[in-house]
């Protein structure tokens, strides 16, 4: 499944003419420094030159392909032809702190030289004799004299190095064609015992070792393992290490190679939603691909959408100056990239194709991959796994945003990214303080069509509850979620719940607008209130409205009578408005309200609070003019 | 076929490990044919008979849920048991759960229902008394009673499967029409030689999975 998905794509791409994939046996890693060997004499040292980019405060060094890098779990272990400063030059920081001196680091270049004489013994070649020879001759206590004495740039020490060789065009060792022949070889001789590899299906050497990803938000840094028997407990049969699941070490060097570079951070296939880092694929040609990726990203991003709960505040005007708000993102784009996402999306919410928006190679019969992963410990786990025709998933992205709809408030022509909605929920508006599998559960429901998960719209009415914002993105998700579970077809539920209806009759919902009327009166009567009803009660009276709502009705009467003495066209506004909500409940208040009542109570207060808003003071106006017949048919 | 049997195996869970991802467990989107046997084992298995999985039918679409929970990372070491047998005594074969916690993740598949057809053969353990009709009925009988040995599972012990016989004519859901390929499939461990894995290619065919008889070349090791 995700295996044999990723390995296939990891050829696509290669046959597409991918350059950046690492090719087997490679691995990409941040190259520090590189040891010069032509210039080096026996007893001397040889020159270090720093590589990549030191100009900015934080220097970046340079990516580069080179021998794939072994995988350390404890001890010793060296890698070929590249390595951190301890294994090729013996010399490493006492501590962590930038400032702590170098000391030798003996066992780990013992470890570098061994290899190399071992692995490359019997080389003819000039260079890889030259390395030799170099290692064979120094020592790492020369390493620190070198440092200490300025030899050897500081910087270097801990980072990673590769050797260099030749005069006039000087190249990379491990590029020659010699070192890649030992390496082959190298790796030939270590390959693990012959098996049937259970994601291609042929015969071939077994990985013990899977690759290390890196990349997925809360992992160890150095990168955590797909597929992993780490512990005695999850081997079975006396099976050991990778022979529990033999997979080739073709497609595991494929699947992480891919996967590593989906997950880069500056990539346009990967998003993060909740605790799971999540990474999109296609399986279009290689631009296509590309951009199908980013547009879908962003769909479910922060780039793009509400980003707070002021609704009208950030629209897509403010974003087309580019000196919108920009949202802490892990996702780099250029403002003109982003402007391109930003039209594809709104042709996507309007209607368009993924072919017609964005790229003709995007026909809706491309499949598409969606993978979230998250972190434990040196593992990943699966958060969700997805795959479907592209069409039918920007179809469903495009329902979800449907789905929210309110008038006024949320508009699918501006979508919302699933990002804002997790906010909303969130305490203290940290994602970190979310259950940890919501952010999957909710892609999966927008990816597939499916229902919302239960515990979106109870947490939803938490939040309500606890702090009060009914917010409209709250309350579009509690209306989402009620929809979906209506089980009624996407066609049917078009218009359902969006805007006040009056002929509603679910007591909830009834409630909900008595009790934003009931506050409205509270605020009218009187003005300047600190805490209203709302703040003092709205969550018992959502919760067990027959206890709170005789008690609320009877307060209002007093604030009805205030009004009355000074305002008594609103007044009356009011008590007709009252009595048309009144009719439609039962004469016994429920006791309590579950969870799908409680979220109709909260979108009837939003509908009958916007409906306030917008409309009442032209006919409050009319009813002061002693007109107070118009009021009744309200929604005329 | 004259032997075969049919049952009904249903239940709101079910984990049908891959072994790649056994550690953090994701499940294979369809029963695998060693799952079903050993449900059927777990209704009436004698050393007289083997059975033989011959076509699993996929009844409901396939969802996937997430679950976490906690777990323990070792076993009791081998040595440990046969030094406490050796000693005739069980001091020090224990482990403590608070000390050796391991949360894992296991993606599962939710509400799934299958029809299993299968039949058995006779083995070389057979004797005069073993003969087909007689197992069969066996089989048949206890199927009705819904009686069993150990509490047949869907995969793993913690998701038990409900059962009985096929009642009426289920069809698979209309999600599942069309061909699935479902990649290399576990078959079943071939425990005479060295516990050893074996695969298939499997395919879903409108929601059926033709599994290929055990000497088949489609059954790799």
């Amino acid at each position: 499944m995700i295996l044999q998905q990723l390995s296939e794509y990891y050829d696509r791409r290669i046959e597409g003419g991918d350059t950046d994939l690492p090719e087997e046996g490679m691995s990409e890693q941040a190259i520090d420094a590189a040891v010069d060997l032509e210039r080096f004499q026996p007893g001397g040292v040889p020159p270090v030159l720093l590589l990549g980019d030191r100009s900015g405060k934080k220097p970046k060094p340079l990516r580069m392909t080179v021998p794939a890098a072994i995988k350390r779990t404890s001890g010793v272990a060296a890698n070929f032809l590249w390595d951190k400063s301890a294994y090729v030059l013996g010399v490493k920081r006492a501590g962590k702190t930038p400032d702590a001196g170098a000391v030798a680091a003996e066992k780990e270049f013992e470890a570098f030289r061994q290899l190399h004489t071992e692995a490359l013994a019997g080389t003819e070649d000039r260079a890889l004799l030259k390395l030799l020879e170099f290692l064979e001759d120094w020592t790492p206590e020369r390493a620190v004299a070198a440092v200490e004495a300025g030899e050897i740039p500081i910087e270097a020490v801990d980072g990673n190095l590769i050797f260099r060789f030749g005069r006039g065009t000087v190249r990379d060792l491990h590029r020659f064609r010699a070192a890649r022949a030992a390496w082959a070889a190298r790796r030939e001789a270590v390959a693990g015992a012959a098996g049937r590899c259970l994601v291609s299906g042929i015969v071939a050497p077994i990985a013990k070792l899977h690759p290390s990803i890196k990349g997925v938000r809360g992992a160890q840094t150095a990168g955590a393992s797909l597929v992993s028997f780490n512990l005695s407990a999850f081997t079975s049969f006396g099976k050991e290490q990778g022979a529990n699941a033999p997979i080739s070490e073709r497609v595991a060097f494929a699947y992480g190679a891919v996967l590593n570079k989906l997950l880069a951070p500056d990539g346009a296939h990967r998003v993060q939603i909740g605790d799971a880092t999540t990474v999109f694929w296609t399986d279009a040609p290689n631009p296509a691909d590309d951009t199908a990726s980013r547009v879908l990203v962003n769909a479910v991003s922060p780039t793009y959408g509400l980003m707070d709960e002021d609704a009208g505040a950030e629209v897509d005007e403010a974003g087309e100056d580019g000196t919108a708000k920009k949202p802490k993102i892990d996702l780099k784009m250029s403002d003109e990239e982003a402007k391109r996402v930003r039209t594809a999306l709104s042709a996507l919410a309007r209607g368009r194709t993924m072919g017609e928006a964005i790229s003709a190679d995007l026909h809706p019969d491309t499949r598409l991959w969606v993978l979230g992963l998250a972190p434990n410990a040196a593992r990943l786990a699966l958060r969700f796994w997805y795959e479907d025709r592209l069409g039918d998933a920007v179809d469903h992205v495009r329902q979800h945003w449907h789905d929210l709809r309110l008038d006024p408030g949320i508009d699918p022509g501006r979508p919302v990214s699933v990002y804002a909605l997790l906010k909303a929920l969130a305490p203290q508006g940290k994602l970190d303080n979310l259950p940890p599998k919501l952010g999957g559960d909710i892609m999966r429901a927008v990816l597939s069509g499916r229902p919302y998960p239960a515990n979106m719209a109870a947490l939803a009415l938490m939040r309500i509850r606890a702090d009060g914002e009914i917010s409209a993105l709250r309350v579009a998700m509690l209306k989402a979620w009620l929809l979906r579970r209506s089980g009624k077809e996407p066609l049917e539920r078009e218009g359902d719940l969006v805007s006040l209806d009056p002929a509603e009759t679910n007591t909830g919902y009834r409630l909900g607008r008595l009790f934003a009327v009931l506050e409205n009166l509270q605020r009218a009567a009187l003005p300047g209130l600190n805490a209203t009803i709302r703040d003092r009660f709205y969550g018992a009276a959502s919760a067990t409205p027959g206890s709170i709502f005789p008690v609320l009705m009877r307060g209002s009467t007093h604030h009805a009578a205030k009004l009355r003495k000074d305002r008594g066209g609103l007044a009356h506004w009011y008590d007709t408005t009252i009595a048309e909500v009144i009719d439609g409940l039962p004469s016994n208040l429920p006791r309590h309200l579950g969870v799908e009542d409680q979220g109709r109570f909260a979108i009837g207060y939003f509908h009958q609070r916007q409906a306030m808003m917008t409309r009442a003071p032209a006919e409050v106006k009319a009813a002061e003019a002693g007109e107070p017949a118009a009021v009744g048919d309200d929604d005329a | 076929m004259a032997f075969g049997v049919r049952l009904h195996v249903t239940g709101p869970r079910a984990l049908y490990t891959r072994p790649e991802m056994k550690v953090e467990r994701v499940s294979y989107d369809v029963m695998t044919p060693s799952a079903a046997r050993g449900i059927i084992e777990a209704i009436h298995w004698k050393p007289a008979i083997r059975w033989r999985i011959d076509r699993i039918i996929v009844l409901n679409p396939i969802r996937f849920e997430t679950i976490r929970r906690n777990e323990v990372g070792s076993k009791i070491a081998a040595g440990v048991v046969k030094r406490a047998r050796a000693a005739g005594s069980t001091a020090g074969v224990y482990t403590i759960v608070e000390e050796d916690r391991q949360q894992r993740a296991s993606v599962v598949l939710r509400d799934v229902a299958y029809i299993i057809e299968a039949h058995f053969e006779l083995t070389a353990a057979a004797g005069p008394s073993d003969n087909e009709g007689k197992h069969l009925d066996i089989f048949n009988r206890r199927l009705a009673r819904g009686q069993c040995y150990q509490q047949p599972c869907l995969g793993t012990r913690e998701f038990a499967a409900d059962f009985g016989p096929v009642e009426g004519d289920p069809v698979p859901h209309a999600d599942l029409a069309g061909t699935r390929d479902l990649g290399w499939m576990l078959y079943d461990i071939d425990y005479a030689h060295g516990m050893q894995p074996r695969f298939f290619r499997a395919r879903m065919v409108d929601g059926v999975i033709t599994v290929p008889p055990p000497q088949s070349d489609e059954v790799v090791s």
